[in-house]
């Protein structure tokens, strides 16, 4: 008999009704009675979950005669001579799951684009590399195994790559020759600069220059003063009860620095790093064309392997292709409006610290810069253009927009543009006084990343290094952080110039400049004045002397993580990782306004002004976060049996990760006494409602201390 | 103190060759032991995500010539615990019990589950040319079986009950060609 044509079991019905969806709560216990009863039920459960699981990753491909097979996509990292690894053909394959399955299939590119380049950085830079879809699938092909030299750097020269399904040819990518420059020799072994020599130059400098400004530095800061601090720098939100219990009570004295070992492991140390780059490089507003998820996801992957900061800048701006697929392609497609002047000017301000938009329409009194050399650098983005791809609905038969194409044309030439007296002139692609040569052949962005970003880069390094201090210290070096030129004088210019250089020894490593920044001396102390230190007052125009913490305003996106933090809010109603960054940019754009200049500029109002205030506490977050039903944050401190003075304690640990003084302890329990005895008694949490809503809406909380 | 700052681990700024493709080969194998634990496709995804994250911020730790998918499948009970911590307040499915019982059958009989999604490819080739249409368009993307009836034109029921029979078929189907390799 068929098996097939045979009732189903109970046990198969039950499974039946879990792949569809369709399990009620009775058949999930009875199921799972079932499963845990024998052994036999249990391979059973699992080959059915197995063959489900299975079916849905490789997508039985709708109408082809080999539904599996062919689709199967298998992506080759050639061989050149490197020892071949002895593992089967089939070792070296895997499927993909279809296109259209948009989470899955850009994870997959983001991976492979990051693995692809992963790879790439342990090679010797002189030979060829090939990214080829097979043509003949069983020949053998060998993927390397190798030892990468320890501390070694990226010296190749950038290059993107993507697995569309292109002609081979698009997808063949030549390392070139190295850079004719001489290179400097380069630091083999990192041991020769160890984490604590790059922090003792950061205190020495400090220390020299406060001495010469007459300035006394403040006191170390508190313990949870300082930990709020380095959750909000390093995960972007504050800690919770828990975390900030754990830590005050640790006695050791190295805690600190196991703080920072332990958030920088983090994977909210990349998810808050790769909401401060998107922002930067994308902006915050939407745009229909930019897959702003893929691009996340590049930025995500990226900062998780903690690549080097130069090879991610090189991927940024050769990036080609689909814009699911290969994240990094949206930094363009966002900037390339308006003959790509918004790319120009990003480009240089963001990663070398230049701010050049001005030059688009002339030479610029205070700086060096000339309107010449703005479009020079325009010259480079002139072959690239983006695309609208779309694709038919099978089922609707509607055509509708499907992702976006990043493209390379085969076109040459200068650029031509007008000086302010109205003279036409011709720009050929230049950068920092290096020539490429204008013909069509030439891929003049693939140029540009090499110019910018191989072997040392002290521009590149150096706005690399302020934007990072700024973002710790809330002031870079420079009055401005991302304008750096030469009429912008650093305050500490030499303590600038060793950072980026020992960055660039590092290898562009962005943990381990986070790491040094975080250990300095500057970084331990408090935001409030000593009795000899109130000159250090960079609000009122003076060169930051970093002889205190400033106090810096949290970001929109800081609020938002705080707020669910402290009030667990985001435990009402389970999220994965896009959805919640999709509601977190949702809530964002009440706060986004665009300009519509030609550098893309936008602004974010969220700066605590009283409408901010406003929005927090009256929206629906605070609802949530006042909610005392069973499971809420609140709820569980109210139910609880404990004192008043834990409960405030509480509260207070879960908003501004301290406990209150004696003072405050004082006037919040009678707050909470007074209204005992005034409302009714049925509510007696109204009382800590409200103490809430006063600790999150405080400034204290909004601020990053 | 001036010992415990050198000591500390230097950040390797990318994966060995070995490690990338050893993490490619076992994406698959990796989304199927988490949807064995939390039975939903579209939850596996998300997690398999999370897990990757980490994988690959850790990669520096795995040792070479170790057992790779013990590896990794330790990180993705972790992340589908956090998983768990978040849904807590939604209904969970499974107890803590069913599903560390689950994943410790998983891990042992991985190379078996493997062989069996190899054999699976030439079974739905055998499938009748209707239920292979009709599996392939529940698997299609962006389906989530609910709407498969109505689009179709059949009773909702008619469709589960197909979609259970063809899946049942398959599984026999497999349990024949692994069935001379390993004699149960």
């Amino acid at each position: 008999m068929n098996p097939a044509e045979r009732q189903p079991t109970e046990l198969e019905t039950l499974l039946e009704a879990l792949c569809e969806d369709r399990l009620t709560s009775p058949d999930a216990a009875r199921l799972e009675q079932l499963v845990l009863a024998s052994d036999e039920a249990r391979w059973k459960y699992l080959t059915y979950l197995d063959l489900h699981g299975t079916l849905y990753w490789d997508t039985a491909g709708a109408g082809s005669p080999e539904p599996l097979s062919s689709q199967e996509m298998s992506v080759y990292v050639a061989p050149v001579d490197l020892v071949p690894a002895p593992q089967p053909a089939t070792t070296r394959r895997f499927t993909q799951k279809r296109s259209g399955w948009k989470s899955v299939s850009a994870l997959a590119a983001c991976l492979l684009l990051v693995v692809v380049s992963a790879w790439q950085l342990q090679r010797p830079a002189d030979r060829p590399v090939v990214v080829n879809p097979p043509k003949a699938p069983d020949e053998p092909k060998s993927v390397a195994t190798r030892e990468r030299p320890s501390g070694s750097r990226w010296h190749g020269p950038p290059i993107s790559l993507t697995t569309t399904d292109e002609s081979p040819k698009d997808l063949l990518v030549e390392i070139k020759q190295p850079d004719p420059r001489p290179t400097t020799p380069h630091v083999p072994s990192v041991a020769s600069i160890s984490s604590e020599d790059v922090v003792a130059q950061i205190n020495q400098e400090m220390e020299s220059n406060w001495a010469a400004l007459g300035l006394r530095p403040s006191d170390k800061a508190d313990d949870a003063e300082w930990m709020r601090r380095l959750y909000l720098d390093l995960v972007g939100r504050v800690p919770t009860v828990t975390e900030a219990e754990a830590f005050l009570a640790d006695g050791r004295t190295r805690k600190r620095q196991d703080l920072i070992e332990q958030l920088l492991d983090d994977t909210s140390f990349v998810r808050n790093l790769t909401t401060k780059w998107t922002n930067l490089l994308i902006g915050r507003s939407s745009n229909a064309q930019v897959d702003r998820d893929a691009f996340q996801k590049f930025l995500r992957m990226s900062f998780a392997a903690n690549r080097p900061w130069n090879a991610i800048v090189a991927d940024l701006i050769s990036a080609e292709g689909n814009n699911n697929e290969n994240g990094a392609t949206n930094f363009l497609i966002a900037h390339l409006n308006n003959d790509a002047t918004p790319a120009t000017a990003v480009t240089s301000r963001v990663f070398l610290g230049r701010q050049m938009q001005c030059n688009q329409c002339h030479n610029n009194p205070h700086d060096e810069t000339r309107q010449l050399a703005y479009w020079e650098l325009n010259s480079f983005f002139q072959q690239t253009t983006s695309i609208a791809r779309q694709r038919r609905d099978p089922k609707s038969g509607k055509v509708a927009y499907a992702f976006t194409e990043l493209v390379t044309q085969d076109s040459g030439g200068p650029t031509y543009f007008e000086t302010q007296s109205g003279l036409m002139r011709v720009a050929y692609p230049q950068f920092n006084g290096q020539e490429v040569d204008p013909s069509s052949e030439v891929n003049r962005r693939r140029e540009l990343a090499r110019l910018m970003t191989y072997g040392d880069q002290p521009q590149l390094a150096a706005a690399f290094v302020n934007r990072m201090w700024e973002h710790f210290f809330g002031m870079g070096f420079t009055r401005v952080v991302d304008d750096m030129g030469p009429h912008q004088p650093a305050s500490h210019p030499e303590l600038l110039a060793t950072l980026s250089q020992q960055f660039i020894q590092s290898g562009y490593d962005v943990k381990q400049l986070i790491r040094w920044i975080c250990q300095s001396e500057p970084y331990q102390l408090s935001s409030r004045f000593s009795d000899a230190n109130h000159a250090d007052d960079p609000s009122l125009g003076e060169m930051p002397a970093f002889s205190r913490m400033y106090v810096k305003p949290m970001t929109a996106e800081q609020t938002y993580d705080s707020f669910l933090t402290a009030t667990k809010a985001h435990q009402v109603g389970a999220l994965d990782w896009t959805q919640a960054e999709r509601n977190r940019q949702q809530w964002l754009q009440q706060f986004v306004v665009n300009y519509d200049t030609d550098e893309n500029e936008e602004a974010i109002s969220f700066d605590g002004s009283v409408g901010n205030a406003l929005s927090l506490m009256n929206g629906p977050l605070i609802d949530k976060a006042l909610d005392v039903s069973p499971g809420s944050f609140l709820g569980e401190v109210v139910r609880q049996k404990s004192t008043e003075n834990d409960k405030i304690r509480a509260l207070c640990l879960a908003a501004l990760s301290r406990p209150p003084a004696p003072a405050e302890l004082a006037s919040m329990r009678k707050m909470v006494k007074g209204a005992a005895t005034r409302r009714d008694r049925e509510r007696p949490e109204a009382a800590y409602q409200d103490l809430f809503w006063a600790l999150l809406n405080s400034n204290e909380f909004v601020m990053v201390r | 103190m001036a010992n415990e700052t050198s000591e500390q681990p230097r950040i390797e700024a990318a994966p060995s060759s070995e490690f990338v493709q050893l993490f490619t080969h076992h994406q698959r194998r990796l989304f199927l032991y988490i949807l064995s634990q939390v039975s939903n496709p579209v939850e596996a995804e998300e997690i398999l995500q999370d897990t990757n994250v980490v994988i690959w911020s850790k990669f520096s730790r795995f040792q070479a010539g170790t057992n790779f998918l013990a590896w990794v499948s330790q990180i993705a009970n972790f992340e589908v615990m956090k998983h768990r911590t978040r849904k807590r307040r939604e209904k969970l499915v499974f107890s803590e019990e069913f599903i560390q019982a689950i994943a410790q059958t998983s891990l042992e009989r991985s190379d078996e589950l493997e062989a069996r999604r190899a054999a699976l490819a030439e079974c739905i080739n055998k499938l009748r040319p209707k239920d292979r249409a009709l599996i392939q368009k529940r698997y299609a993307p962006g389906e989530r079986g609910i709407h498969l009836a109505e689009e179709i034109g059949r009773p909702v029921n008619s469709v589960y009950q197909s979609l259970g029979r063809i899946r049942r078929a398959l599984l026999e189907c497999i349990q024949q060609r692994m069935a001379p390799q390993t004699p149960s």
